[in-house]
């Protein structure tokens, strides 16, 4: 179905908040699943993985210790870790640093690399700077994202269907040193399509923060009696 | 945002001025959202025809309205239907309505318009794609429309003390954009001049759904008797506008929309602030701003309400306004130093909450030199996001600074938590229960800012003040929200209402009042503590009297005589 990008943000804030993601968390996680349609990523799949992954406790969130050391780690071993719970967190720490910093952010065995990356894209925006995203792929390959203010820049074309990666390193990146071999991403239709399931699957979590309408709220919580016709 | 002008007259606190019960006094401005559209209509000179009206005699059928702007072409799509009385309700919970309308961009084919005959109809329950704006229903007014159609069949015009008392033709139970239901999103157009401005597409499917009902009663007047029929008169066309009722759902937005809400106040109290200023008042700038008090005056008079609250602050509005009018009057006044901020001071001190909102609405009236421009000025464009840059010993002296009145709320006590504010299942729109004996608090909404605010406070005081804000909210990623929110509040400084809005004594009506007086509403006629009637666009100009030179000057309408 098509769908406007107003429902997509309330279906992701509202799905995070029925599975108890902290009302800021799940805000940015919407902006990002927005951001990801702006871009092109006719698709909320990840989100769906990615949910899946959070109710299951397949993926958890992070070790606090260890990631004020920059290095995000799943606080269970054994377990993924939530990138819906984690990206706000590393996109903080990316906002410490200086913009000639050298340091390195690791995130490993994260679930949705994708959202991680979204995240990072919006923070690009926010504080118009270039981050370098670097996906240590499980055959030893890898791959490049470039994150700047006026979006993707990419290395290889099917990237995005198979980000996998059980290790990230995020750095600062300075757009001059973009190599020709870089292609900037085009963004996508502005027609947004979901799929149905996928519609479904978001608002049964988001009409779980409804509340069941009684004789009484009917005619008491909105307003009058049933009828003021004038 | 805008900017902030050096003057040694005082921009009124947010304090006084975000409190419920003053937004609950609040006026409509020449800054008001329908007032600006009107200019623009004007400005750019808008012309606004009836394309098709294919309705039986009973006015039932298809009816199409174009808006040729500088740059575009909008259409109104109005659907009429025979409604039986046993589903009338004029309420947001009906399913089934005298009319529904959708705003169109461009001008719709024959595809479009049977599509939207499908899915028009159905409101809610339909979907929408984003060539279409704004979707709308309205009911007839029962007290009015018959009686109407009734006089002009028969060749007289109705009774103007009648047309008065309701104000309306039919009233409108809901206004959807801004992607609802698969609408187009508002930020595919904020780049269009014409409609950049908040609210600006839904007050153009208002205006034009006004201009459709008077169509509406001239034909069914004439399908009744084509020899002795007439048209309703011009005048009284000029003094119906729509009605709406406005209940709960309006009133978190003012909550979830911290920097648009600030921008509405703040330019509103800088206007108010620039024209207290003056240091000299000249003689055409007096008898403006008397004579528009002189009709608001009348206007306030001929305001009915069933409300007895409303009606005894009606009254002592009307008598107050007089006291106002005797000081401007006086022979002295012109020639005392800044003599609006003289007139505007003793109503500070002396009169009720509605004498002093109303007065800042006259002041403004006779010098659209300085408030056009502030009116362009009402859009959010920023984006804010949580700056965790800031230290905890920051975020802390802004709480204390910026919050007292929130911290200074005991939220254990019952009354300070009596309400919880949820979305019904049923009509997918904001409710309001109370706590321990509603079902449904622990879904509540989250837009208690007031109490938020207050436990962040409390757990902040047992972290350090060098820590920043990135590494606390890593370990309470609860408090990510509402430490943003705080940070908003210290920037934009009459984002935030400065009240209670769960306690047992919020009246939301206050709120929906603050809010509705910024679109340009008028004839406020609270029906409870949750839902008001108003009336938009009386007095307005009518679709081919745009162009003409007085067509801003239509606040405050009174009766024709």
């Amino acid at each position: 179905m098509i769908v406007s990008l107003n429902e997509i943000q309330n279906l992701i804030y509202r799905s995070g908040l029925a599975v108890k993601l902290p009302a800021g968390v799940a805000k940015e996680n919407s902006f990002v699943a927005v951001r990801m349609f702006r871009e092109g990523f006719g698709s909320l799949n990840v989100f769906v993985k990615a949910f899946n992954s959070l109710r299951k406790t397949l993926s958890v969130n992070f070790d606090v210790v260890k990631a004020s050391e920059g290095n995000f780690v799943p606080m269970i071993n054994k377990r993924r870790l939530s990138s819906l719970l984690v990206s706000s967190s590393v996109c903080d720490l990316l906002t410490l640093f200086e913009e000639n910093d050298k340091k390195k952010i690791i995130v490993k065995k994260i679930d949705e690399p994708l959202i991680l990356f979204f995240h990072i894209l919006q923070l690009s925006k926010k504080l118009n700077r270039d981050f370098k995203v670097s996906f240590f792929l499980q055959n030893n390959e890898t791959n490049f994202l470039i994150s700047t203010y006026e979006g993707i820049y990419y290395l290889k074309e099917n990237l995005f269907e198979e980000i996998d990666a059980d290790k990230i390193t995020i750095e600062n990146f300075t757009k001059q040193n973009l190599s020709s071999d870089f292609n900037g991403l085009n963004k996508g239709n502005i027609d947004f399509f979901l799929e149905d399931e996928v519609w479904l699957y978001f608002s049964k979590f988001s009409d779980s923060l409804l509340v069941e309408d009684s004789i009484k709220s009917r005619i008491h919580n909105a307003g009058s009696g049933l009828n003021d016709n004038d | 945002m805008l900017d902030k002008i050096c003057t040694n007259i005082e921009i009124r606190s947010p304090s006084d001025v975000m409190r419920l019960e003053r937004l609950g006094a609040t006026f409509p401005t020449r800054l008001s959202f329908t007032r600006r559209l009107i200019r623009l209509m004007h400005r750019e000179s808008w012309k606004i025809n009836c394309k098709k009206f294919d309705l039986n005699d009973d006015g039932f059928g298809v009816a199409l309205y174009e808006v040729v702007t500088s740059k575009r072409i909008y259409t109104l799509i109005c659907f009429s239907h025979y409604l039986s009385p046993e589903l009338r309700t004029d309420r947001v919970i009906a399913n089934h309505w005298d009319a529904t309308f959708v705003l169109f961009d461009g001008i719709p084919n024959q595809t479009d318009i049977e599509r939207l005959s499908k899915n028009v109809p159905k409101q809610e329950a339909g979907r929408f794609q984003k060539t279409e704006l704004v979707i709308s229903r309205a009911n007839k007014s029962v007290r009015l429309f018959a009686e109407v159609i009734k006089s002009l069949s028969k060749g007289n015009q109705p009774d103007i003390n009648m047309v008065n008392s309701v104000g309306y033709l039919m009233r409108t139970t809901a206004v959807y954009a801004n992607g609802k239901f698969g609408l187009c999103d508002r930020l595919h157009y904020t780049d269009r001049s014409e409609l950049s401005h908040p609210f600006q597409v839904e007050m153009l499917i208002v205006y034009l759904i006004r201009l459709f009902t008077f169509d509406l009663v001239d034909h069914i007047a004439y399908q009744i008797d084509k020899k002795n029929s007439v048209n309703l008169n011009r005048d009284i066309k000029r003094h119906l506008g729509i009605g709406n009722a406005t209940g709960l759902g309006m009133a978190p937005f003012l909550i979830s929309h911290p920097v648009l809400i600030h921008n509405w106040f703040y330019a509103r109290e800088v206007s108010l602030q620039k024209i207290r200023s003056i240091n000299e008042v000249g003689i055409n700038k007096l008898n403006h701003f008397i004579g528009v008090s002189k009709k608001a005056i009348q206007h306030a008079k001929e305001w009915l309400v069933s409300d007895e609250f409303q009606t005894k602050r009606n009254l002592i509005l009307i008598k107050e306004m007089y006291k106002v009018l005797d000081l401007a009057e006086n022979k002295n006044f012109r020639y005392k130093n800044k003599p609006w901020n003289y007139l505007f001071s003793k109503a500070s001190s002396d009169f009720g909450l509605e004498c002093q909102e109303l007065l800042l609405s006259l002041l403004l009236e006779p010098y659209p030199e300085i408030i056009d421009e502030i009116s362009e000025a009402l859009e959010d464009r920023t984006e804010e996001f949580l700056d965790v840059n800031m230290t905890i010993g920051q975020l802390k002296e802004i709480i204390d600074e910026n919050y007292k009145w929130a911290l200074d709320i005991d939220f254990n006590d019952p009354k300070q938590n009596y309400h919880f504010w949820y979305y019904s299942k049923e009509k997918l729109e904001p409710r309001r229960g109370i706590r321990g004996q509603d079902l449904g608090s622990e879904k509540e909404m989250r837009i208690t800012i007031a109490k938020d605010v207050n436990l962040l406070r409390k757990v902040l005081n047992d972290v350090k003040d060098d820590l920043s804000i990135a590494n606390f909210v890593m370990v309470n990623s609860n408090f990510r929200d509402i430490a943003c929110r705080v940070q908003i509040g210290s920037k934009y400084h009459f984002s935030e209402i400065r009240d209670n809005i769960i306690s047992n004594s919020c009246k939301p009506v206050d709120i929906l009042r603050g809010k509705l007086a910024f679109f340009g509403a008028s004839k406020f006629d609270p029906k409870s503590d949750l839902w008001t009637r108003i009336t938009m666009y009386q007095g307005a100009p009518l679709n081919d009297e745009i162009l003409s030179s007085d067509v801003d000057d239509w606040c405050f309408p009174i009766k024709p005589q």
